[in-house]
Formats: structure tokens, C-alpha cells, sequence
């Protein structure tokens, strides 16, 4: 196994250098800043796949899977920063789903992009660079770095190539997210410092799982969680976004070009739950179950606000946008359930999100570029014309709504079994009517979703056929899907079904990774658990006295 | 010991010493040689350029940072300067940044053929003087070499010749420089006057015996001394509430002139303000161990004055009234009889920088939003990233005692900040003269869709903007985390709350200097041409296209010599508290 750390050095490095090589090129025009894009995300799709494709498949070691660790920083200097990547159960199919997604962007972008193509590329592939690195960093700082590296190329895609209000959009999405980031950021720094004060060190260490390891030997105490726990949920709510931080996405996602949603929906958005599971649960586990009913209330309340404000939508790729917020809250809800059913549904609901959501943006977009305009009232009956497209749009639905067969039911089914084992089997009896109510809601958000999104598939593609008219200059005839857009959809389509089939394939290599993620919680839970039934039995008893006495 | 001792010993110290200030003298010589090359006609074609560009490679190269950075402490001209790795260093990057400056001059073509031998004999002297700043020891030194560095740049103020603007902000700038200069003359009067010395260490050693023993007034005047030096710092750092001249004197002068003020003149006088700092709060090492007698009263110091108004650390506004009103001290204290004499020193100035690097900061940061000439705007965010500058001192402070370590590791993060903010600042202000020279404008609005324009330079400058923003992985985060670092590292090693305070504060004012920084790169990269610009060009491929692409490079590849400045920066401070 020793040699797939060059192979994944090789997937990370090849975006990089595909990129330098278009700005180089830069004067070459559009045809060749197009192919040379698809050349570098395919062969770098085909290395990651051999990445993914040889995890272990039981999970079993997996943080020692693929790595590379360089110093980069001596420890004599005080700072012991490593370059040091490597995949784990969590990161590694985001980090395949990465690859996946940038492939149907460049395909996607293909006749879209007229103007500044060389540049369009290079950003994408520097955004491509940016999420790799981020689900393979094993280091606090190399984390950090690649994480607001994503932040530079998605502005200036949203900025430049994006629609009407782009700049506007531009601007919000990068205040939002470097403001939320700078917080995370001095959060980290905090439990950096704080561990190397705490075992006399003289340099401060950044390896993720050396702190991981500590933090659960030698738990920071409770106040410094609080707060600590506070800064990161800054920068990853907001990423996720869990409502009510989700303001800027829906913006974002309608301003953007269509390769910026489906990587901004795919991958970026799940940097902040990859965040709450990486550094949040697994580092801060006291301070998680203090606040794990509010998230899940958050969570929730994002589920459902989004998808009755989907409901109300009048631009496709809006309610594309709100039922991000909503699945994503699945996503959040099943983590923060914190225990394996529910951790797992979280992470694989994760996927699906980037797989549904990034197919349904790529549609959108396909729509766009044939009638300029994506308000659904002057849609109908578009299945008559364009078979195949409704066809992927159809599927691709149907997985995002979790239909039994197709991967966004195992995710779903998951979270929801995980979020009603906590709430009636394992919660405190303070917690319990609350709990209860917050799973019972969640499941109208299943609903919900069906709804919005059944009823946005009949009102665009079903009933009558009714194209809007015509006006813009270049028009040409509309035709069906070609078979470079088949390409771009087919490849999700694929692993809708194969996911939704076998979810089991993913969840043996997941497992081991994410039960040590949540056993960190076993132990605050256990304590919260005896503390809060405690505090309720005393007051149970005196209540009886207070009867007896009155009794008496 | 008689006459003739004295004057042997005096030979001998400035025959030692003379050696140590080589690039100083240098610098001189070629002043000197550029002037006296103007008065024979046989050498009056020699371009000045070329003799103050040698001059300052040969001072850098004289100077030998590579092999000297980790030198002892060695106190030169009978102590009136100190040599140690921080001199080297700073040395190091004003002349590094001379160099490349001179060169900037150049191409963008500021000094004409006819006065380009004053303007590099000002440059050049402006730089002794801040050489000089950065390695004082000596109260009259720290005057005079601020005078030094001060002076040449009223003139260069004013360099633009038949620009009322020009005129006006040199005018400002000398009448102001010349208050702040008298205001700081009679602080370190009343300073010398209270502690019978003039030596930055011996006044430690004095405080230190002496202060034990101060009734209210004594601790009154020191601490009035001490706000008044620090007014003439401010002023050097264009500090919140003393930096009115800087936008109107980064506007009124050339971008050229401003690249000077925001980059060596700030190093200079954040390298001063850590002299000033370590001098009066630590003393030399050999006074180190006669200053451990416990003592009561130490409490009875100013500092007590801002722990008093914890308040004062977020609120603007209350920066003047901490400093009108020094009356109010000498609050007895009880638990301080353990302390260190000084450290009742070393809290006052560590909160009163503390303060100041706070306001200014987020001053300079809200006000930059609001300019629309870039140079203003310039102007503003070198005020707060003065103010971050500003922050790692009180970490030094606060843990000089407790964590020797940890306040070397300020001092280091402060160069490290210095180190990248030379080549950021710098860049930026090519860019602005560059395009200058091109378009003939310096609004915000006419540098609308550049990109369309001229790409390559738009990128370089995008690069930079992200920089000095400090995102990764550009070579700015590498500077703001070294501060930040240090803040955190003073916070769990003192339990000082002012420094958490001052942590957030920078934080939040990161996200502040987005809004204005991202403003610019949208307005180049994303907002349509104005329809009535003037078609120009400014290819990459030329030689202010060539420095300018020299210049963003280390801003965009520092971050993989992380390592290796981090160990020189550290190397540079390994002898400043011991």
C-alpha cells in the first residue's frame, strides 16, 4: 500500500500543474484551454479513482492510508508544521467525489464559457487543487491553507463568468466565508496552543491526528470547549450553512455559472461538515453534546425552512439552491446525532448531496444554455423535447429525494434512524420531548422534499409542451443532450444507482473511521446523560415530598 | 584613570565600533560621491542611479546579514548604539529594500536627470537614519536618528515640483513631525532628567532601584515621559490618534515616496519602538541579576491606570482620555510585592501599545473603505497593518518574565511580518506608479476593468491585495499568523486578558480589511470599463512589467521558505532579552 502515497500525491499535484500550464498557455484560445482542462481533470479522475479504489476495504488502518509526511516547518523553529496528506474513511470519498464533480464541471462549461476561457480553466482547476488538498490534509495549517485557497478561484468564477447581480454575489459569498473562517481559524490556533502548553511542549504540533488522539486522552476543559467549539462552528456553519447562516448561498449558487454550483453544491459546501466532523466533534466532544440539541434544532429548522421556501421558488436553480440548505440539515442532523447510524447517514448523505444536487445544477445549467431562462412558469412539457435530459432529471430527482434504490434513501434512512435512536432510546429524559418533536419534523422535511422537487419535475417537464419564446439573439434550434453532456451526468447517474444498490461497499470503508469519530462523544454523553437524570430524579423527589408533605 | 586613558579607550571603542556600522558609512560615502560627482563636468554623466544602487548593494552586502544575524549583543560607541542579530537583521531589510526601491525609481522615472542626485541623497540618508533607529541605545540616539530619518522625507514630500498637493502634504508633514519631534524631545528630557541617564539600560537599572522608592509625582512625570515618547513614536508609525498626515501625505506625494514611508519608515520605527520597549522594561543583561530585590511598592505605577479601565482596550474613543488623564493612578495594589521592579513598567507599556495598536488598526481598516484615490487608500491600510504590527509587543511585554521564549518568538513574528509587508507594500505602490505612469490616474475608479486591459498586471496586483489581506496561501498569512500566534501564546501564558482582546480585535479587523481590499480586486477584475479611458498599454513584458512580476513572486512563494525565514527571524531575536 506503501506507493499509493504517490499516487495521491500525483492527484493533488495535477490539477496544480494543469493549471499553471493554462495560464501559461494562456493566449491559446478557447479549444485548447477547453481540451487541456478535460485532459487534466480525467487523468486526475483516474488517479484518484485508483486512490479511492484501493482504500481497504474493511477501513481497517485507515489513517494510515496513503501517507505522505514531509516537515515543513522544523520543530526547532517552534512551529512543527508537517506537509503531511493522507485519506481516512471520512475524507476519502469526498476526496473521490471531488475529482468526479470537476470532470462534469469542465464538461459542463464547455460551450458556456465564451469569454476569458484560459482564465475561466485555470481557476477551476486551482479550485480543483483547493478541494483535493483539503480532504487529504493532515495538518491544522495545511487544512487552513487549502481551505480558504477554495475561497480565491470561486470568487472570481462567481465574480467574472457569473450572472446579473454576479459581483454583489461575489463579494457576500467571500465576506461570509473568510469572516466565518478567520474565526475558525484563531479556534484551531487556540487548541494548538493550548496542547502544547498542556504537555510542556516547546513546539506548537498541527497533525491532526495527534491532536485528535490527545484531545480524547486529555480533553480540553469544558469552558475552553464552549468557546473554542463557538469559533469553529463560525466558520463551518456557515459553510454548511446551517440556517440561519445560509443567506449568502442561495445568491452564490443563481449567480454563479454552472460549473461554480455544481462545485460550490458538489464540494464546498461539504468542507463545513467535514469541518464539524473532523476538528469540532472529535476534538471538542464535551462541548458537542452541550450543544448538540441546538444544532439539531438548527438543523432541522434548516430542513424544513428550506424546503418550504423551495416550494415557493420561481427560478429553477433557486430551488435547486434551497433544497441544498435542506439536505444539507440532513446531513448536519445525522452527525449531531452522535452515534454510528446516524454519523454514517450524515457522511454518506454528504455524498449523495454532491452527487444529487451537482447532477440537478449540471441539468439546470444544460436547461439554461438552450433558453437563456430558467423561471419555471414558462417551462412545460419539456419531456417531449428533450427525452433524455428530463430522463437524467427524472433520476436524479428521485435519488435526491430519497427514493428506496437510489442513494439519497440510505442516506436518509440512516439519519433518521439515527436521529430517532437518540431521540427515544438514548436521550436524557430532559432532552426527550424535545428530541422527539425535532425527529418527527424532520421527517415532514422528507415530504416536503418530494414535493417541491415532484412538483417542480411536472410543472417543467410534464403536462404541456410550452417553450418560452425565443428572443435571444444566437439562438439555435433546441435540440436533446449530446453525448458530452450524457458524459458529464451519466457518471453521477451511475453511482446514484450503484450507492442506492450497495450502500454497504462504502459503509465498510467509512465504519472504522467514523466510529472512533463518535466514540470520542461516548463518554460526555455518558456523563451528561447520568448528570441531567440526576438533576431530573432529584427534582422528581422533591416534588414528592413537597406532595407528601402536603399531604401530611 | 586619566586623559590620556580615556581617550585610548575612546580609540580603541571607535575603531571596534567603526566596523560594526560599515553600512552606515557607506551609505554616507555614496552620498557624499553622488554629490561631489555633479561638480566636474567628466563625471556629471554618470547617472546617480547607478552609484546609489551600488552603494546600497554594498551596504547590504557589508552588512553580511547571512553571517552576522545571530550575533551577540554588543553595545558600540560607548553604548550609545547596540549591535545584535535584531540590528543585522533590520539592517538588512531596509537595505534589501533600498535596493529594490532604487530600482523601482528607476523604471517608473520619479527622479529626472536633473535632481535624481538629491532625491537618492535623501533616500540614502533617510535610510542611515533609520538604520540608526532600529539599532539605538542611547536616548540623544534615539532622537537623532529619528530627526535623521524624518527630515529628507518633508522633502520628499514635496518632491513633485509645481504640485500645490505635493507642497501642501510636505508642509503638513513638517510642521506636524516637527510638534511630535518637540513633544518626544521633552518626554525623553523628563525621562532622562527622573533617572539621572540618558542609557536605555542604565535608565532600566535606575528604574528598577529607583522606583521602589517613588512617591505619586515621580510615577506621574515618568508615566507623562512615557506618553509623551510615545506620541513622537506614533507619529513615526502614523498611530491612531497621531496618523492625520499620513493619507494626506501618501496622497499628496508620489507613489514612489509612499512606498518609502509605508515600508522603511514603518520598519524603523516598529524596530525603535522595540528598542524603547526592551530597553526601559528589561535592561541589559549584565544589570539582569542587580535588579531582584522584592519590593513593595511597585504598584504604584502607571500601569495601574489602564488595568483600572479595562474598557479603554476596545473603545476608540477613550484612547485620548487614557492619555490626557495620567492623574489617576496609584491604585496600592497588594499582590504585586513578588514582581519584578519593572514589571509594573512593562504592563503600562504593554497596555498602552496594546491600546494603540487596537484603534489603529480598526481605524485604519474602517476608513480605508470609504477612499477612492488608491494612494488614500494605501495610506490607510499601512495604518492597520501598523496596528498589526503594532500587537506583537505586548505579547513581548506581558511574557518577558514568564516566557523568555515566547517574547523572542514575538519579537520573531514581528520580523517575519516585516519581511513579507516590505515586499507586499512595496509591489502595491509599483503598481499604483506603474499604472500612474501609463493612465495618468490614481482613482479607485479608473482602474475599472483592467483586467481587459492589462491582465498580467491585474493578477500580480490581485496577488498582492490577497496577500496583505493575509490569506493563505500567500506569504501575508504567514506574518499575521506569526502575530496571532504570539497573542495566543501571551494569552495562555500570562492569563493577561488584554492580550485575548487584542487576538479578537485582529481577527475582526482581518474580516474588515477584506471588504476594502476585495473591493479593489472587483473593481479591476469584475466591473465594466469606463467608457471614456484613454487606450494605454502596459505589457508584462517590459521592465516595470518584469520588476513588477519579480516583486509579487515572493508574495506568492515566501510561504515555501516559511521555514527558513522563521529560523532567521528567530536567529534575529535570539539576544534581544538575554
Amino acid at each position: 500500500m506503501d506507493h499509493m502515497r504517490n499516487w495521491l500525491l500525483a492527484t493533488i499535484a495535477t490539477p496544480l500543474i494543469g493549471a499553471v500550464l493554462l495560464c501559461a498557455l494562456g493566449n491559446l484560445g478557447r479549444n485548447v484551454a477547453r481540451w487541456l482542462a478535460l485532459a487534466v481533470t480525467v487523468v486526475t479522475l483516474i488517479l484518484a479513482g485508483v486512490v479511492v479504489v484501493n482504500f481497504p476495504a474493511d477501513g481497517a488502518n485507515a489513517d494510515q492510508y496513503a501517507v505522505t509526511d514531509v516537515a515543513w516547518l522544523s520543530a526547532q523553529s517552534g512551529l512543527d508544521i508537517h506537509f503531511s496528506i493522507g485519506l481516512d474513511g471520512l475524507g476519502v470519498f469526498l476526496f473521490g467525489l471531488s475529482a468526479l464533480l470537476m470532470f462534469t464541471s469542465v464538461l459542463v462549461s464547455w460551450e458556456a464559457i465564451q469569454d476569458r476561457a484560459p482564465l475561466f480553466y485555470t481557476m477551476l482547476l486551482a479550485l480543483e487543487f483547493g478541494c483535493l488538498g483539503v480532504f487529504a490534509a493532515r495538518d491544522i495549517m495545511l487544512f487552513y491553507i487549502f481551505f480558504e485557497f477554495t475561497l480565491i478561484p470561486l470568487f472570481f468564477l462567481i465574480g467574472i463568468w457569473g450572472s446579473e447581480d454576479r459581483r454583489y454575489a461575489a463579494i457576500k459569498f467571500f465576506i461570509f466565508t473568510f469572516a466565518g473562517s478567520v474565526l475558525t481559524f484563531l479556534g484551531l490556533l487556540a487548541i494548538v496552543l493550548w496542547h502544547a502548553q498542556q504537555n510542556g511542549l516547546n513546539y506548537l504540533t498541527f497533525s491532526i491526528p495527534e491532536l485528535t488522539a490527545s484531545l480524547q486522552q486529555a480533553p480540553l476543559p469544558f469552558v475552553w470547549q464552549y468557546w473554542i467549539f463557538l469559533a469553529l462552528f463560525a466558520g463551518f456553519a456557515i459553510k454548511v450553512p446551517l440556517f440561519p447562516l445560509h443567506t449568502w448561498l442561495p445568491l452564490a449558487h443563481t449567480q454563479a455559472p454552472t460549473a461554480g454550483s455544481v462545485i460550490l453544491a458538489g464540494i464546498l459546501l461539504k468542507i463545513g461538515t467535514y469541518g464539524f466532523a473532523r476538528f469540532s466533534i472529535p476534538m471538542l466532544p464535551a462541548a458537542t453534546v452541550h450543544f448538540m440539541p441546538w444544532i439539531l434544532g438548527l438543523s432541522v429548522a434548516g430542513i424544513i425552512y428550506g424546503a418550504l421556501v423551495a416550494l415557493a421558488q420561481k427560478d429553477i436553480k433557486r430551488l435547486v439552491a434551497y433544497s441544498s440548505v435542506s439536505h444539507l440539515g440532513y446531513s448536519m442532523l445525522g452527525m449531531f446525532a452522535l452515534n454510528s447510524i446516524g454519523f454514517m447517514g450524515g457522511t454518506l448523505q454528504m455524498i449523495n448531496h454532491g452527487l444529487s444536487t451537482g447532477g440537478l445544477f449540471a441539468i439546470v445549467g444544460m436547461i439554461y444554455e438552450r433558453y437563456h431562462t430558467r423561471e419555471i412558469a414558462s417551462f412545460g412539457g419539456l419531456a417531449w423535447r428533450l427525452p433524455i435530459l428530463s430522463f437524467f432529471m427524472l433520476v436524479l430527482t428521485l435519488s435526491s429525494i430519497g427514493l428506496p434504490g437510489l442513494n439519497g434513501f440510505a442516506g436518509e434512512i440512516l439519519v433518521l434512524l439515527g436521529m430517532f435512536q437518540r431521540a427515544f432510546a438514548e436521550s436524557p429524559p430532559q432532552w426527550l420531548a424535545p428530541l422527539q418533536v425535532l425527529s418527527v419534523l424532520a421527517v415532514s422535511g422528507v415530504v416536503l422534499g418530494a414535493w417541491y422537487m415532484l412538483y417542480l419535475i411536472q410543472r417543467v417537464f410534464f403536462s404541456e409542451l410550452r417553450e418560452p419564446s425565443q428572443q435571444h439573439a444566437d439562438h439555435r434550434p433546441v435540440t436533446d443532450m449530446n453525448l458530452r453532456e450524457i458524459a458529464a451526468v451519466l457518471p453521477l447517474v451511475v453511482f446514484c444507482v450503484w450507492i442506492g444498490l450497495a450502500p454497504d461497499s462504502l459503509r465498510q470503508r467509512m465504519e472504522p473511521t467514523l466510529l472512533k469519530i463518535t466514540a470520542a462523544t461516548e463518554q460526555p454523553l455518558a456523563d451528561r446523560y447520568t448528570e441531567e437524570t440526576e438533576i431530573t430524579a432529584s427534582a422528581l423527589g422533591a416534588t414528592e415530598e413537597e406532595k407528601l408533605s402536603r399531604v401530611r | 584613570m586619566n586623559l590620556t586613558e580615556i581617550v585610548q579607550h575612546l580609540e580603541a571603542d571607535t575603531w571596534l565600533s567603526f566596523w560594526h556600522i560599515l553600512p552606515e558609512v557607506v551609505l554616507l560615502c555614496t552620498i557624499l560621491l553622488m554629490l561631489v560627482l555633479r561638480v566636474f563636468d567628466a563625471t556629471r554623466k554618470i547617472d546617480p542611479f547607478f552609484v546609489a544602487l551600488l552603494g546600497a548593494l554594498a551596504a547590504l552586502v557589508l552588512g553580511a546579514p547571512w553571517q552576522h544575524i545571530g550575533d551577540q549583543r554588543l553595545e558600540i560607541f560607548t553604548g550609545m548604539l547596540v549591535y545584535d542579530g535584531f540590528t543585522v537583521f533590520m539592517r538588512a531589510i531596509l537595505l534589501m529594500f533600498m535596493v529594490l526601491f532604487i530600482i523601482f525609481t528607476k523604471l517608473s522615472g520619479i527622479p529626472d536627470r536633473e535632481d535624481s542626485a538629491d532625491i537618492y541623497a535623501l533616500f540614502l540618508g533617510s535610510t542611515v537614519g533609520m538604520c540608526l533607529m532600529a539599532s539605538a541605545n542611547h536616548l540623544l540616539v534615539v532622537f537623532l536618528a529619528v530627526e535623521m530619518a524624518s527630515v529628507p522625507s518633508y522633502a520628499l514630500a514635496g518632491l513633485l515640483k509645481r504640485r500645490r498637493k505635493g507642497s501642501e502634504a510636505a508642509l503638513k508633514y513638517a510642521v506636524y513631525g516637527a510638534g511630535a519631534a518637540g513633544v518626544m524631545l521633552y518626554g525623553l528630557s523628563l525621562l532622562a532628567g527622573l533617572t539621572n541617564s540618558a542609557h536605555l539600560p542604565t535608565i532600566a537599572l535606575q528604574l528598577t532601584e529607583r522606583l521602589p522608592a517613588y512617591g505619586t509625582s515621580e510615577v506621574m512625570v515618568l508615566a507623562v515621559a512615557g506618553l509623551l515618547i510615545g506620541v513622537g513614536l506614533a507619529f513615526k508609525l502614523s498611530a491612531v490618534p497621531f496618523h492625520f498626515w499620513a493619507p494626506d501625505v501618501f496622497e499628496g506625494a508620489s507613489a514612489e515616496v509612499g512606498a518609502f514611508l509605508s515600508v522603511a519608515s514603518k520598519a524603523a520605527a516598529l524596530a525603535l519602538l522595540v528598542r524603547v520597549c526592551i530597553g526601559v522594561g528589561f535592561g541589559s543583561p549584565s544589570f539582569a541579576n542587580a535588579a531582584a530585590e522584592p519590593t513593595a511598592a511597585v504598584a504604584a505605577d502607571p500601569g495601574e491606570l489602564l488595568t483600572t479601565h479595562p474598557v479603554a482596550l476596545v473603545d476608540p474613543a477613550d484612547e485620548s482620555d487614557a492619555a490626557a488623564a495620567p492623574g489617576v493612578t496609584a491604585s496600592p495594589s497588594d499582590s504585586a510585592s513578588e514582581q519584578h521592579p519593572l514589571s509594573g513598567t512593562r504592563d503600562f507599556i504593554a497596555k498602552l501599545v496594546a491600546l494603540m495598536a487596537a484603534v489603529t488598526c480598526t481605524f485604519g481598516n474602517l476608513t480605508a473603505y470609504g477612499q477612492t484615490n488608491v494612494k488614500r487608500l494605501l495610506a490607510y491600510s499601512t495604518i492597520a497593518h501598523a496596528g498589526y504590527m503594532m500587537m506583537p509587543i505586548p505579547a513581548l511585554m506581558a511574557m518577558a518574565e514568564i516566557k523568555p521564549a515566547g517574547a523572542r518568538e514575538a519579537v520573531a513574528g514581528l520580523g517575519l511580518y516585516m519581511a513579507v509587508y516590505l515586499f507586499m507594500n512595496l509591489g502595491a505602490f509599483a503598481v499604483v506608479a506603474f499604472l500612474r505612469n501609463a493612465m495618468r490616474s490614481e482613482q479607485l475608479a479608473d482602474y475599472a476593468g483592467l483586467i481587459k486591459r492589462c491582465p498580467g498586471v491585474v493578477i500580480c496586483f490581485g496577488i498582492i491585495l490577497f496577500g496583505l489581506i493575509g490569506l493563505p496561501p500567500l506569504s501575508g498569512f504567514i506574518g499575521k499568523f506569526a502575530i496571532f500566534a504570539s497573542l495566543v501564546d501571551g494569552y495562555f501564558a500570562t492569563g493577561q486578558s488584554y492580550l485575548l482582546v487584542l487576538l479578537v480585535i485582529g481577527g475582526l479587523n482581518t474580516v474588515l480589511g477584506l471588504f476594502y481590499y476585495l473591493n479593489v480586486v472587483k473593481v479591476m477584475s469584475m466591473d465594466p470599463e469606463p467608457a471614456d479611458r484613454l487606450p494605454f498599454a502596459f505589457p508584462l513584458v517590459s521592465l516595470p512589467g518584469m520588476f513588477l512580476l519579480a516583486i509579487t513572486l515572493p508574495t506568492l512563494g515566501l510561504m515555501l521558505g516559511w521555514n527558513g525565514l522563521n529560523e532567521l527571524c528567530q536567529a534575529a531575536a535570539r539576544y534581544l532579552l538575554t
